[in-house]
């Protein structure tokens, strides 16, 4: 067996609480060899993060190492004083930190904080070290480094501060990379870029890789070998070609099955959750949700034992087998209603939100252009279908969403709900009809009222002669929980139940349409598939309308009858769910669909890694709004903008397809028909629907 | 983009004075008793009082007279002492230096005690010297000002006679001796300045030490003082410079009493001793003054934060 | 399903306001806080029906009258006099005593009052936002322009030297300061998605500020409102002790001070006392401060150090 370069042995960390003592993380065994690219995977409480801060020795005042042993190259990073990690870290081993925002110190310049690591481990000059800095920027991919090294965090993208992280990171030339979640604050498309670019690196530099996700495609698509983490332990260990493909752990098998994916299958759900770190049950962690478990499981921890390459912790893997990573079943074409009315239309609707900071801000010249968040959309719900709208930052997609149901006033433009203008609506009717479930479940409800207080003035709204009490166990038994749960606190529930409670909140009234915005991106992917199976549910024993929002194309795909994609604050495509995975049209639908990283390590996909960043909102460019990253641009892109038109059961707006161009005056309401405004008549040789299969 | 940013922060403060101005004239004018009678005393002759009115204009409806004083102010002119043989501007004058003096020596004895005690105390949390620090910010902060001026005189001047209690000479005259006599008044404000400004530095620094980019400092192998110093401070002492610009405030509210403790000769005295004597023009110049001098450091505390956030100021 | 462990139980979680108790309660000093400012607040209530209501009877028959001068000036502490008296022939101790109904009268009603309209303002400002907003905190701001005490002592000259007129005087010098406060927390707490969600509900305004919105801005109001009481007891002292205050024969611990302050060798108790009764005092409101706001701060919850 080859040396390895880090090798981690029975890690146990643990933390001091207001609880007493608790074990982040157990036993936590692997190693990494040269040139290797290990993934560590695993939900929240699984414990991945504080194995790499353990590693680093990098954890909180109230955290310590209670047993197990570092050694990195030889040396016992367990047993070294701070002086001499100082030493280490940055040199020999380094870190990419998860969010960028937070992690690079505000006050300093980008080129200080790379400048200060080289000079720390190298004696080398300060301008030798700025022009390495500068190409290191190079090397990283960020445009301009020249200027860039001078600015500071706040003016970068997200993307160009992860860059710089990954600047920071490789500086030293270390053999061991750490990578935290480098991409999950991170749009699709970006992390594509960020994802290739770290590929590259450390190919080039023969650096070893672990790279810490949740997300099960990122490790499938970069990594050799993975550990499976559950609730502080690793349960199984091996080649992603192996674990993957055949996983032997009910939860390896039960996550990767109940991860939504972009193939034609319906995710097969975990039931139960993740138990908190201060709660872990007697014997083994998983035992509780595991189909396979028998009274042994319940006793001891199973400790890792290998099984040809790889190595499980379950005491009853020999009986159990491989499991199959894919469900059977296909998906279930939810009810299509066939075409049938629009419930809810939005013609040329424009919103723009000031830049100002205050009213003298507004009226002095020289401030900032309005962020034009929704830039002249169409669009509209049928009767009983699910839309999905996707997009990234600044796609819009969550504005329009609130402009539907006017949580937020629009600028201009029409909207119709049930064939009348929202103005001819009366309040009380609109807000019962169409009703919101909201995205991030710490937020969504008020932290001082109880469940059923919550759910009372809702139902209380709705009709005042209620039985109320019988209505709020109604609600909650419908959305799956326990009706005892109307005594709690938000703060008591889990994630996955406060989303719960947030879509019994929009029942409550009876509405017809329900716009959700982004309502599972908060939640752990096992949880993520119970959320989107009750709304499923719900819709069909309801006969509700949803308008579906997300930058989660597995999930879109996993819900929506119809897509609608949106760039920049417009939509660029609209199509059915089906075909339009299968065969986009618009370039920027395409390379969204290639950023999506598969869970199947078999799957070959060829990536689209568009270049560039999103344009800033503010500025947004001349002519079709993605022609500064578009890899199909044709001169023409910059100068006009291609209207939504209808195309092959879809519509689209790109000149690769039509030669409809948008009139570009602002409100006046006109509809699809683009061609009104062109002098030549320039015949495009009209392509087919080209992109992948 | 600069130019712009402390251009609109000007002319917010413009109404910020306005306002002043006008409350401070309302304050005064809704004063009980006829300030003319009281000048003129019992034996007055109505004519004399009507006379006398007339030329301070007392007969104008209140506008016009704010208007009046307005102007005047803007001209420089802050009207006549009523009890006092001489213009308010003189008066004021003549007592701006020495509670500007003794400000500058509280603010400056507080700093230097404050900011390192609230530093170390943050570095070092939980230990004695933690302790320390924040039960004696507890205790400055209680002590009211009057009484611990008292128990300094009481220690240090008459019992030991080691300083002087009080009496302003002026630092361009005798530096050394300014110092004596200003150092009791200057530790008795300052130290519930240092209280406020030793916590804020501690919250502030214990803030900035939990962040996610001082463990990404760590990390890159620097040492701890580089981290400290280069990632930590900086960005720490930014809030605690608002904090200070802010309680400024209480700083003047503070040399009201203490410059009476003292018989320290500056603007708090000469506000004490005009309401005293119902002396309402100096009152209202001398409260006008001391506000405008608030609001106008408070924008400069904003204006300095500005330039040294790069968050703000490289937008 | 609501969150069980291994054994089933139910997770019995406490709700914000035990969370609160517990953890003020675990904060030593600031039950001390509490205990000296009950004292002092008890004291002042009996004093003050004694002085209202029972026409000093209930002092007298106890101690000594704070009124009247029968004992021989300038006497140190002794048994009969526990504070020594003053330079009238006054019990000192007795005087202190009486003192705390003022303080606390001053310092509860001004602060209270204070803290209602000024949070009403605050929370709807950062509610509203537009307009509203902007017009309030003008205002606001002309009114923090002035150094807090300089505008007390103008406001009293203006209205007049008497408790009810101090009384007003700190509670207009002190609406601004919880309006801005409140007006922050209004503002994040805006941003929350339940306030949004409450609006998709279509609550009505009223419903939406007082239900979900101030109940949430509650915490750092509390913590200022319990600085600021310890703020108005110096407050109420200062203009006592330049005379600009409570007038006598009311006695009051600031005017007690500088009775004293001419006497500071030859009779150092007539100051001590009470300046020592205004110091615990504060410091007991100051705990409590603290103890709250530590309580209320998520981040300072928890955590030992190995």
């Amino acid at each position: 067996m080859p040396e390895s370069l880090l090798s981690v042995e029975d890690l146990t960390t643990e933390f001091a609480t207001a609880q007493g003592s608790i074990r982040a993380i157990e036993n936590v065994s692997f190693d990494l060899r040269s040139g290797e690219r290990l993934g560590i995977v695993g939900e929240s409480g699984s414990g991945k993060s504080v194995t790499a801060r353990s590693i680093m020795r990098l954890l909180d005042d109230n955290g310590r190492i209670a047993d197990g042993s570092v050694e990195l190259d030889g040396r016992q990073l367990t047993d070294l004083s701070e002086r001499e990690l100082t030493d280490v870290r940055g040199s020999e081993i380094a870190m990419i930190f998860q969010d960028p925002m937070s992690s690079l110190t505000p006050v300093l310049t980008v080129g200080k904080q790379i400048t200060e690591t080289i000079l720390e481990h190298r004696d080398v000059t300060k301008a030798k070290a700025r022009k390495e800095a500068i190409e290191l920027l190079e090397r990283v991919r960020i445009g301009d480094p020249e200027s860039i090294i001078d600015d500071y965090p706040h003016q970068l993208s997200g993307g160009q501060r992860q860059r710089v992280l990954i600047a920071i990171a490789i500086s030293c030339d270390p053999s061991v990379l750490i990578a935290d979640e480098p991409t999950t604050a991170l749009d699709v498309t970006i992390e594509a870029q960020i994802l290739d670019l770290l590929e590259d690196l450390v190919r080039e530099r023969e650096m070893s890789l672990v790279q810490i996700t949740h997300d099960l495609g990122v490790i499938a698509e970069t990594c050799d070998r993975v550990a499976v983490m559950y609730a502080g332990r690793i349960v199984e260990k091996g080649p992603v070609s192996e674990v993957f493909v055949e996983p032997r752990h009910p939860y390896t098998g039960g996550l990767l099955r109940s991860t939504p994916r972009i193939a034609d299958i319906e995710p097969d759900l975990l039931a139960g959750n993740v138990p908190d770190p201060g709660q872990r049950p007697e014997g083994c962690n998983f035992a509780p949700r595991c189909a396979y478990a028998t009274e042994e499981c319940h006793l001891e921890d199973p400790p890792l034992d290998p099984v040809g390459a790889r190595e499980v912790a379950c005491i009853r893997t020999e009986s159990i087998g491989t499991l199959d990573p894919i469900p059977d079943e296909v998906r279930q074409e939810s009810s299509r209603p066939g075409d049938g009315d629009a419930i809810v239309e939005s013609e040329s609707v424009y919103k723009e939100f000031s830049s100002a900071d205050s009213l003298l801000d507004r009226f002095l010249p020289g401030g900032d252009p309005p962020v034009k968040a929704v830039d002249g959309v169409d669009i509209s719900l049928v009767q009983g279908e699910t839309l999905g709208l996707v997009g990234e930052s600044g796609s819009g997609k969550t504005t329009l969403g609130r402009l539907l149901l006017e949580l937020t006033d629009r600028t201009d433009g029409e909207i119709r709900f049930d064939g009348r203008p929202l103005a001819d609506v009366p309040d009380a009717e609109l807000r019962q009809r169409i009703q919101f479930v909201f995205q991030d479940p710490n937020s969504s409800l008020n932290p001082r009222q109880t469940i059923g207080t919550i759910l009372r003035y809702a139902i209380e709204k709705h009709e005042t002669t209620a039985d109320t009490e019988a209505r709020i166990a109604e609600l909650l038994t419908e959305v799956g929980l326990d009706p005892e749960t109307r005594h709690e606190y938000p703060h008591q529930l889990s994630g996955g139940q406060k989303q719960r409670v947030g879509v019994a909140r929009a029942l409550a009234v009876d509405p017809d349409v329900i716009v959700a915005d982004e309502p599972t991106s908060a939640l752990d992917v096992s949880v993520q598939g119970q959320l989107l199976d009750l709304l499923d549910e719900i819709k069909r024993d309801r006969s509700l309308s949803m308008i579906f929002i997300s930058h989660d194309l597995s999930v879109i795909r996993h819900i929506a009858d119809r897509v609608a994609v949106m760039y920049l604050g417009r939509i660029v495509e609209v199509g059915e769910t089906r075909s339009l995975f299968k065969s986009p049209q618009h370039p920027y639908t395409e390379a969204l669909l290639s950023a999506v990283s598969s869970p199947d390590p078999q799957m070959d996909t060829e990536r689209i890694v568009l270049e560039g960043e999103i344009p800033d909102p503010k500025r947004p460019p001349t002519g079709c709004n993605f022609v500064t990253r578009c890899p199909e641009a044709m001169p023409e892109c910059k100068h006009r903008d291609p209207e939504l038109t209808a195309h092959d059961g879809g519509k689209v707006a790109c000149f690769l397809h039509h030669d409809a161009t948008r009139s570009e005056t602002t409100g006046a309401g006109d509809l699809n028909d683009g061609s009104a405004s062109r002098p030549e008549a320039d015949n495009q040789p009209t392509t087919d629907g080209g992109g992948e299969s | 983009m600069r130019f712009r940013y402390v251009a609109i922060r000007f002319l917010q403060t413009v109404p910020v004075l306005f306002g002043v101005s006008v409350v401070v004239f309302i304050i005064i004018h809704s004063a009980p008793g006829d300030p003319v009678v009281n000048m003129l005393g019992i034996e007055a002759t109505d004519e004399n009082i009507a006379e006398l009115r007339a030329a301070y204009g007392l007969n104008d409806p209140l506008y016009i007279q704010y208007f009046n004083w307005l102007t005047g102010i803007l001209q420089g002119n802050l009207g006549q002492s009523l009890t006092r043989n001489r213009s308010v501007t003189a008066l004021i004058a003549s007592r701006l230096p020495a509670t500007l003096f003794l400000a500058a020596a509280s603010m400056a004895i507080a700093i230097v005690i404050a900011i390192p005690a609230g530093i170390v105390s943050a570095v070092k949390k939980g230990t004695t010297s933690d302790y320390t620090v924040t039960i004696g910010a507890l205790t400055g902060v209680s002590i009211p000002n009057f009484w611990l001026g008292l128990v300094l005189i009481l220690v240090f001047a008459r019992t030991f006679s080691v300083f002087p209690s009080g009496n302003y000479i002026s630092p361009t005259e005798d530096p050394a001796a300014a110092l004596r006599h200003v150092l009791l008044p200057a530790v008795t404000i300052g130290t519930a300045f240092a209280a406020l400004l030793a916590r804020q530095t501690r919250s502030s620094m214990l803030d900035n030490l939990n962040q996610e980019y001082v463990k990404m400092a760590k990390s890159k192998g620097l040492s701890s003082r580089k981290i400290f110093i280069r990632h930590a401070l900086k960005q720490a002492l930014l809030p605690v410079i608002t904090v200070a610009g802010l309680q400024f405030g209480y700083l003047l509210s503070a040399t009201v009493v203490v410059e009476q403790v003292f018989a320290w000769p500056g603007m708090g005295r000469l506000i004490w001793s005009s309401v005293q004597q119902q002396d309402y023009p100096t009152v209202q110049g001398a409260v006008l003054i001391v506000a405008t001098l608030f609001v106008l450091v408070n924008l400069i505390v904003d204006l300095t934060y500005s330039y040294l956030d790069p968050r703000v100021s490289a937008s | 399903m609501s969150s069980e462990n291994a054994s089933g139980q139910r997770d019995a979680r406490p709700t914000g306001l035990q969370r609160t108790w517990r953890g003020f309660r675990s904060h030593r000093l600031a039950l001390a806080g509490l205990v000296v400012v009950s004292v002092v607040t008890i004291v002042g209530l009996v004093t003050y029906i004694d002085d209202t209501l029972l026409k000093n009877t209930l002092i007298t028959s106890i101690y000594y009258s704070p009124f009247e001068p029968r004992f021989v000036p300038l006497q140190g502490p002794s048994v009969a006099h526990p504070f020594g008296t003053d330079t009238l022939g006054r019990d000192v101790l007795a005087r202190t005593i009486y003192g705390a109904k003022v303080s606390i009268q001053v310092a509860l009603t001004a602060v209270l009052v204070a803290a209602t309209i000024g949070s009403l303002l605050g929370v709807l400002a950062g509610y509203a936002g537009g307009y509203t907003e902007t017009v309030l905190m003008r205002a606001v701001d002309v009114m923090l322009g002035f150094p807090a005490l300089v505008l007390a002592i103008g406001l009293v000259a203006a209205l007049g030297f008497s408790l009810t007129n101090v009384i007003i005087a700190l509670g207009i010098v002190y609406v601004p300061q919880f309006a801005r406060i409140a007006r922050s927390t209004a503002l994040s707490v805006s941003n929350e998605e339940y306030v949004d969600a409450a609006k998709a509900m279509g609550y009505s305004t009223p419903h939406i500020v007082f239900r979900e919105v101030l109940p949430n801005c509650l915490s750092p109001l509390l913590v200022q409102a319990s600085l600021l009481m310890a703020f108005a007891i110096i407050a109420e002292a200062s203009l006592s002790f330049l005379g600009l205050g409570v007038q006598p024969p009311t006695p009051t611990w600031g005017q007690m001070v500088s009775d004293g302050s001419g006497y500071l060798t030859s009779a150092p108790w007539i100051s001590l006392f009470p300046g020592s009764a205004i110091f615990v005092t504060v410091l007991g409101f100051n705990l409590i401060g603290d103890g709250l706001r530590d309580a209320l701060d998520p981040r300072e919850n928890a955590e030992r150090r190995f």
